[in-house]
């Protein structure tokens, strides 16, 4: 991993999400792995122990809240900051996402400006 | 001298017969009392004193009956003849009203006669008796014996006034009874006279009448004589100290007082009884009332008894109703009760009476010509035949009852004060006993209707609570309804939410896309071309996403439709599919899929809702599009089928597709049923499209079908009407 280009790993299962994020990141700065689905995403963290991650809430095979849980509570990964992303913008879910750990919680469609400046300050 | 006794509205005339020793008189005054009704005169007294034989008469009285109401009282004396008795003679004469002169019209006793009649005279002026005016009748008596004057020589003798004679046998009775009438009548109308009734003729003729009315029935027995010897009175012995004259004026008013003490008695006797009778006859009458139940009981009990005890046969009872109105409940003896009606003044006699609450009384032979005026319902009772009228008011508690008449005819006789007292008392005790009767009728009549009513009132009572209950039941039921209500609510509302977070979801997911591509493409100059493209790419492809996604989510309103027979008409088959598959068309190239569509030969048409149908078929044919393997068919067959004897139109949809396992089979057409493998790969949509389907296939009373086996493909057969009906 470089020093400049700190990495973000971002696991969502839309492709079309995940190539427009990763090209949008990458032009950013950032380093992107990507993973499809909540289990590639579990280990692609617990592997590369990535500074920050984008973790979307709904995932097949293992959702993005049990994802997160499951990080948190390793040692090894626990320091990843987790920003979950959602398309349910309720409540319920917000506090579901903080109540498994997440950091932070972002609901799509978000403010592209927002979460570059949220990543660059956590990767800082 | 007449004596009115006001206390027993008595008028007491005293006769005297007169005339020399054994002329006679006794014999009369023994005749008159044997012929007589004995309940009309007193027992004949021979008045005596114990010492002398001197002082002797005798005293007989007689009840005349009512004259002008009063209760006239005959009394008639003899005087001894004989010469030494004068003393007697004059005092007995004292206050006399007539005289009987009695003459023997033997030849030897010429002279006596004569004597005797100076005598009479003499003692008339020292009585202060006028002799010129007062009554007199001669009886020339013992003219059947052989020696005796001839009427003539002794109207020479003694009659140069040109009194009345009668010519008497007085042991055989003869001439004695007329010669009694004859001095009665003179001797009332001189007392009339003196009353100074003496203007009024008619008066006096009615008085006249009224005398020999009173005198008839003194004297029905002249066939039957009873031999009754003379009541023998003796006074006790007096002193010598006076003279003899003294002594004989003092014995024979003694001995007056004594006789008329003793008629006093016998009369007092006779009220008694009478008195004693009238009791029996209330105390009876009473307890007849007293077990009176009903108030018919007590009316035809009280009338029939009411007639009896009056001795008449002519009567009404009228009873005054709960209204005020008079009433005539029992009638005898006459076709309508002049009392009882309305009189030429326009009011009616009876109610005058009970007004009064005083019993009413009326002699209609004695009635003033005012009288008749006033109240000319009196002359029509004396036109039926009346000559007495009695009408006693029924009274209870001061309330007015009733009112009960009774008329008497001539053969009874007119009624007496003591009757009216008798038809008082049975007429109030009647008013008490119809007064409680009715009062008891009125009670049960109360309780009857208060049973009633409470027997009502139970039923209404039960009645609503059977209601309550009723309500109460369908409370119950419609607590069950809401909360099933409340359940499908909150169902609803979970699945609102659940809706909405897919909606969510789903929209938000291809706008971010959209988002990022477009911001890549505005923001950053050094973007490769193909990387340019691309993005375009995946604009045009969420977009068209998102599009989708808005057709499902306006589905959902299809869900809306309402349910039940929609608006149809008939609708082109080719069209309606043509239409249905229209936005398809990309996925369905992109996703390499074979279409294939067979409409049998004459199914031209189809009836139903254009939009509804449309929906359904669309997204029945999504789902084979979706849910496919990459080059595989989808075939779309419209063949006419019958169900239930109805026809219809089958639109079949096979697709290469997985399939669906079975246990999934059921669920299918359920709301938010999303199919495919949660597993493997996210689902699209909303879930909604099966659910559509069989929704418009019920409005239309149509079917939708569902077989699959997995691995092979899906057959999804919508059935819809051919036509209206």
């Amino acid at each position: 991993m470089s020093a400049d280009r700190p990495l973000v790993l971002l696991v969502d299962d839309e492709p079309n999400i995940r190539e427009t994020l990763s090209f949008m990141l990458e032009m950013e700065g950032f380093a992107v792995a990507a993973a499809e689905d909540g289990r590639q995403g579990l280990e692609m963290a617990q592997r590369l122990r990535p500074p920050v991650m984008l973790l979307d809430a709904m995932l097949p095979q293992l959702d993005g809240f049990s994802v997160c849980r499951q990080l948190k509570s390793e040692p090894a990964t626990a320091s990843t900051h987790i920003i979950m992303l959602t398309a349910l913008g309720q409540r319920a879910d917000r506090e579901r996402a903080l109540g498994a750990g997440a950091d932070y919680y972002l609901s799509k469609p978000f403010d592209e400006d927002e979460l570059l400046a949220l990543l660059r300050r956590l990767t800082a | 001298m007449v004596q009115f006794d006001n206390q027993y509205r008595q008028v007491k005339l005293k006769v005297v017969y007169y005339g020399p020793g054994l002329c006679g008189k006794t014999t009369c005054l023994q005749y008159i009392h044997r012929v007589t009704d004995p309940q009309r005169r007193t027992k004949l007294y021979a008045l005596n004193t114990a010492s002398d034989r001197t002082l002797f008469f005798d005293l007989l009285s007689l009840d005349l009956g009512r004259v002008r109401g009063y209760r006239v009282t005959l009394q008639l004396y003899t005087v001894p003849g004989q010469v030494q008795y004068n003393a007697t003679r004059r005092a007995v004469l004292a206050g006399a009203d007539g005289v009987v002169f009695v003459v023997d019209s033997q030849r030897s006793k010429a002279r006596e006669n004569q004597d005797s009649l100076a005598n009479l005279a003499e003692n008339l002026r020292a009585n202060g008796l006028d002799p010129d005016t007062i009554p007199i009748v001669l009886h020339y008596n013992k003219r059947d014996l052989p020696e005796v004057l001839s009427r003539p020589e002794l109207d020479q003798l003694v009659n140069r006034q040109g009194l009345r004679v009668f010519e008497t046998v007085a042991t055989q009775g003869t001439g004695v009874v007329e010669g009694f009438a004859a001095i009665t009548e003179s001797t009332v109308l001189s007392v009339a006279d003196r009353l100074g009734l003496s203007g009024q003729q008619e008066t006096l003729q009615r008085l006249v009448g009224n005398v020999r009315t009173a005198l008839q029935p003194l004297l029905p027995r002249a066939t039957q004589p009873v031999v009754e010897g003379p009541v023998v009175i003796r006074p006790p012995g007096q002193a010598d100290a006076l003279t003899p004259d003294e002594l004989v004026a003092d014995a024979v008013r003694a001995n007056v007082a004594m006789g008329e003490l003793s008629t006093r008695l016998d009369s007092l006797s006779t009220e008694l009884a009478r008195r004693v009778s009238n009791l029996h006859s209330i105390n009876e009458f009473g307890h007849l009332m007293s077990l009176a139940r009903e108030p018919e009981d007590v009316t035809g009990s009280f009338f029939e008894r009411f007639l009896r005890e009056l001795r008449v046969s002519c009567g009404t009872l009228m009873v005054v109703r709960d209204g005020g109105e008079l009433y005539e409940v029992m009638r005898k003896g006459l076709a309508s009760d002049p009392m009882g009606e309305t009189d030429s003044h326009g009011e009616v006699p009876a109610r005058t009476v009970i007004t009064s609450r005083q019993p009413f009384l009326a002699q209609l032979e004695e009635l003033e010509p005012a009288q008749v005026l006033a109240s000319p319902w009196l002359d029509e009772l004396r036109g039926l035949g009346f000559i007495s009228a009695l009408a006693v008011p029924l009274i209870a508690q001061d309330r007015p009852v009733g009112l009960v008449t009774a008329y008497a005819d001539t053969t009874r006789g007119p009624f007496e004060d003591e009757e009216l007292e008798l038809a008082t008392v049975m007429s109030s005790t009647a008013a008490v006993a119809l007064a409680n009767a009715r009062a008891w009728r009125s009670i049960e009549q109360i309780n009857r209707n208060l049973e009633g009513a409470v027997a009502e009132r139970t039923r209404d009572l039960q009645e609503a609570l059977g209601r309550v209950q009723a309500l109460a039941t369908q409370v119950e039921d419609r607590n069950l309804e809401l909360e099933a209500a409340n359940r499908q609510l909150r169902d609803l509302e979970r699945l609102k939410g659940d809706l909405l977070s897919r909606v969510a979801h789903e929209l938000n997911t291809p706008v971010t896309a959209i988002q990022t591509s477009a911001r890549i493409l505005g923001r950053y100059g050094e973007v490769p071309p193909d990387k340019a493209a691309k993005f375009v790419e995946i604009i045009t492809q969420e977009a068209g996403r998102l599009a989708d996604l808005i057709a499902s989510a306006l589905q959902a309103a299809v869900l809306g439709f309402p349910e039940g027979r929609p608006q149809g008409q008939t609708l082109p088959l080719a069209d309606l599919l043509k239409r249905a598959l229209a936005p398809l068309r990309t996925e369905l190239s992109e996703r390499k899929l074979t279409l294939q569509v067979k409409i049998a030969a004459g199914l031209e048409k189809l009836w139903g809702d254009g939009e509804q149908l449309e929906a359904a078929v669309r997204a029945i044919v999504r789902n084979a599009v979706e849910f496919n393997r990459e080059g595989g068919s989808v075939t779309i067959i419209a063949r006419p089928a019958r169900r239930g004897g109805v026809a219809l139109v089958e639109l079949r949809i096979e697709d290469t597709g997985p399939g669906i396992p079975a246990d999934d089979l059921p669920h299918v057409t359920e709301v938010f049923w999303q199919g495919g493998n949660v597993l493997t790969s996210k689902p699209r949509g909303l879930g909604l499209g099966l659910a559509v389907a069989r929704r418009v296939a019920e409005n239309h009373r149509g079917a939708l079908d569902i077989s699959s086996e997995v691995g092979k493909g899906t057959v999804v057969s919508l059935f819809l009407p051919a036509q209206e009906g």
